[in-house]
């Protein structure tokens, strides 16, 4: 490979790798996250290969990232100069032929088509599918701004996420990429700073402390050794989001980090992975290896005498991980425990040296940033809360998906672009923040995506994920099942946070068992207060958070379980199973699946449920269609 | 994948990641991928070759969530118990498949075949709740589901 010295080195890559969005034969683009690999996109790209082959036909079949359509996968798109694209899903591998044959005769498959997309606003590029009117044989496909799901999205960090191969390097700068960090590097790197601080950018870990600032403490403080550090270390229960864009796009955030590494003048990088990620490990290392290969890493990159390396390392799966002075001596070979911060770790962090850590999604936000401006950017997010944020939405929802949206939108919305609560059932309570958030009740529903807003009320932004829970969902159980986590992931260094978990997490199983008491209660409370004062770091700081917004939300759930009753119909301890005969069906799939053969029954009469022999064990009721077993 | 000790697998493996503190996590992964678990025979080898204290090796080894310093099944059973499978049932499934398997969570089977482990957030959130079966995920499952694919597995 030969290395890239200048602007008309990108421009040449670009343009030999020709257009992604308007190519002159068919790109049939395969979503390959783990997620659709799940569903086996694998299988299906074998199929459409096969199928390509068999017929001489001219098109490409390329393996992209997540497209954020979980609940249509395994999905693919078509595009081709002069038509629009077409988004499908889902497509099963055994249906490869028949979809192929329309594509050649057709130019479009009709039947299995969920969307077309005409234009699309291309950040860092330029290039559209569409110049001309629409073809024919598309005007009967809804165009994607007809949708609600999609037209609201505002994608920045998922600009290529689910359109590039993210394992070729090429395909990330034909978009666009790595022109930034060659615009970045002509700056001075006061003036990059300077530019982060003005477009606002925030956090995305959760925090939301401002990028710019944390940048320029690292860059004044004295040290021969400077680090950056990315940390994607998915801790949270809940969140996809970090999976997502290092499988799908990992140059982003590996261009985001060599400008911030220029910026502060580090001249070493780790990126820290959660244990486990093995395909955006793989893919990971992957974009480090090219970018090498073509100097974007390593020695005067792009000859501005700026030299720059990035190491990958996976972590071992410790939630604390995600704190920044464990992740630091995580990444030092040591046990993953923090150590009090009245050292900031802009100064004394990695191997006592300056370190700035930001969170993967920060990173990618940086190269558009850069090239579009902060007074672009500005316009985008509310008063203090800039730009946008990934969402992973799921739960009781009817679409799980993955989307971005401008910081600001109100969650109703967001539940909205979901497709709503599934089964038609009530919202009950929103979920975000992880363990270090909070759940709040339906009301919150309007509130702004927005930092501030979400801490006030109790909660937090986290990392992005959003949890939609239904009237089914016991509010104590959840608190219970969140303290139980806490428990096992506490480092036990501190003892507000070692002790005080466990506490708490003990007396929300007395809760859940139907014995908790208002001292209980009183007791707990007392404990909360000591936990956010007294913990070493945020893990045992936000630790009561759950159940100090479960109490002030849902306080009448708390007074029923201590009266012996759990109105969701969850804590195994306060319920039985009976079948409501006006209901059933009469299908038979209950007594089928009962494992301890309690259900019995005469033909043609709803079955009933031996109480002596039950386990609650949940099995008929996860295959009543018609939700006549009730708790 | 059997569970082993072999001396020169654990030099070769140094070498790769380099015989330094920062590079223990790394090596430690990589050990147990190839030779199932983190024996103390593994972390007395590793303490010389590092020249590290064995009590810290250890203390890094039973630390992590991802490291085993006893032996596990050939196979692995994942349940994710991330919030949103957890909502879904996730709890319920792991009840029912210690049941079925006669197991505890993280000790192996009668036959030494499959491990069963409740893990953390996977990011499968969207199909939840997700089975992970040695390498393949699964999701969303029921029970009856679950017990279905891992009877196809002997």
């Amino acid at each position: 490979m030969k290395k890239i010295g200048t602007k008309a080195d990108l421009e040449s890559i670009k343009a030999k790798r020709g257009s992604l969005l308007s190519p002159p034969h068919p790109r049939i683009t395969v979503g390959m996250a783990t997620c659709c690999l799940a569903r086996g996109a694998d299988k299906l790209k074998e199929a459409l290969e096969d199928e390509v082959k068999k017929r001489g036909f001219k098109a490409s079949v390329v393996a992209v990232g997540c497209m954020g359509l979980c609940h249509r996968e395994p999905t693919l798109e078509v595009v081709q100069r002069g038509r629009p694209k077409v988004t499908y899903g889902p497509v099963r591998p055994e249906e490869a032929p028949d979809f192929l044959q329309a594509i050649i005769s057709e130019g479009v498959d009709k039947k299995r088509a969920l969307f077309r997309t005409d234009r699309e606003d291309n950040l860092l590029h330029g290039e559209t599918y569409l110049s001309g009117g629409i073809p024919e044989a598309f005007k009967g496909i809804p165009e994607h701004s007809e949708i609600s799901s999609l037209k609201r999205q505002v994608k920045i960090v998922l600009r290529n996420v689910g359109l590039i191969n993210p394992e070729e390097i090429e395909e990330y700068i034909a978009r666009g990429g790595y022109f930034p960090l060659l615009q970045a590097l002509q700056m001075r790197p006061e003036e990059v700073i300077e530019e982060i601080s003005r477009a606002g950018l925030r956090g995305r870990s959760g925090g939301g402390f401002p990028t710019g600032a944390k940048w320029l403490s690292c860059r004044k403080a004295k040290g021969e050794n400077k680090y950056v550090l990315c940390n994607a270390s998915e801790g949270d229960p809940g969140i996809g989001m970090h999976k997502s864009l290092l499988e799908s796009d990992p140059h982003s955030i590996l261009e985001g980090m060599i400008i911030g590494a220029y910026a502060i003048g580090a001249k070493e990088g780790y990126i820290y992975l959660s244990s486990g990620y093995s395909l955006g490990l793989k893919r990971m290392e992957k974009a480090v290896e090219d970018a090498r290969a073509y100097g974007l890493l390593g020695e005067d990159i792009l000859n501005s005498g700026f030299h720059f390396t990035v190491k990958v390392k996976e972590g071992g799966g410790a939630y604390v991980c995600g704190e920044s002075t464990a992740l630091m001596a995580s990444l030092e070979g040591k046990t993953g425990e923090p150590r009090p911060k009245y050292i900031h770790t802009a100064e004394k962090g990695l191997w006592d040296s300056p370190t700035d850590l930001n969170n993967l999604e920060t990173w990618a936000n940086v190269p558009v940033i850069i090239e579009k401006g902060a007074k672009w950017y500005t316009q985008i997010g509310t008063e203090r809360s800039k730009g946008t944020k990934v969402i992973a939405l799921s739960g009781s929802i009817k679409e799980p998906s993955l989307v971005e949206v401008a910081l600001g939108t109100p969650l109703k919305e967001i539940i909205e672009m979901g497709g709503g609560i599934s089964r038609e059932r009530k919202l009950k309570a929103i979920q975000s923040g992880g363990p270090a958030g909070g759940i709040l009740p339906a009301e919150s529903a309007s509130l702004p995506l927005d930092f501030d807003e979400l801490s006030k009320a109790g909660s937090n932004l986290g990392s992005g994920g959003l949890i939609v829970m239904d009237e089914k969902a016991c509010m104590v159980e959840m608190t219970r099942y969140f303290l139980t986590f806490l428990r096992e992931e506490s480092c036990g260094k501190c003892v507000p946070c070692r002790e005080g978990i466990k506490k708490l997490s003990e007396l929300m199983e007395r809760m859940s068992m139907g014995i908790g008491t208002k001292e209980d209660l009183a007791l707990m409370e007392e404990l909360s207060l000591a936990m956010e004062k007294g913990s070493l770091c945020d893990l045992g700081k936000t630790a009561p958070h759950i159940f100090t917004s479960t109490l002030r939300y849902f306080r009448e759930e708390y007074e029923a379980h201590m009266e012996g009753k759990c109105p969701a119909g969850v804590c195994k301890d306060l319920i039985f199973y009976a079948i409501e005969s006006s209901v059933c069906t009469v299908c038979g799939a209950c007594i089928r699946v009962c494992p301890v053969n309690a259900i019995s029954g005469e033909s043609k009469k709803a079955p009933s449920i031996d109480l002596k022999k039950c386990i609650k064990c949940g099995a008929c009721i996860e295959v009543c269609e018609v939700e006549a077993i009730k708790a | 994948m059997t569970n082993h000790f072999d001396e020169k697998e654990i030099e070769a493996i140094v070498k790769k990641f380099g015989a330094k503190e920062d590079a223990l996590i790394s090596i430690l992964q990589e050990v147990q991928r190839k030779q199932g678990f983190l024996s103390e025979q593994t972390v007395l080898c590793l303490s010389g070759k590092l020249n590290l204290p064995a009590g810290q090796i250890y203390g890094v080894a039973s630390y992590y969530k991802v490291f085993r310093t006893e032996p596990g099944g050939r196979e692995e059973i994942k349940v994710c118990d991330g919030t949103s499978c957890h909502l879904k049932g996730a709890g319920e499934l792991i009840a029912r498949l210690k049941r079925e398997l006669k197991v505890e969570e993280g000790e192996p089977t009668e036959d030494q075949r499959y491990t069963l482990e409740k893990v953390r957030c996977q990011g499968y959130c969207q199909i939840g709740p997700a089975l992970k079966i040695n390498e393949a995920v699964h999701g969303p499952v029921t029970q009856e589901k679950a017990i279905k694919l891992i009877k196809e597995q002997r």
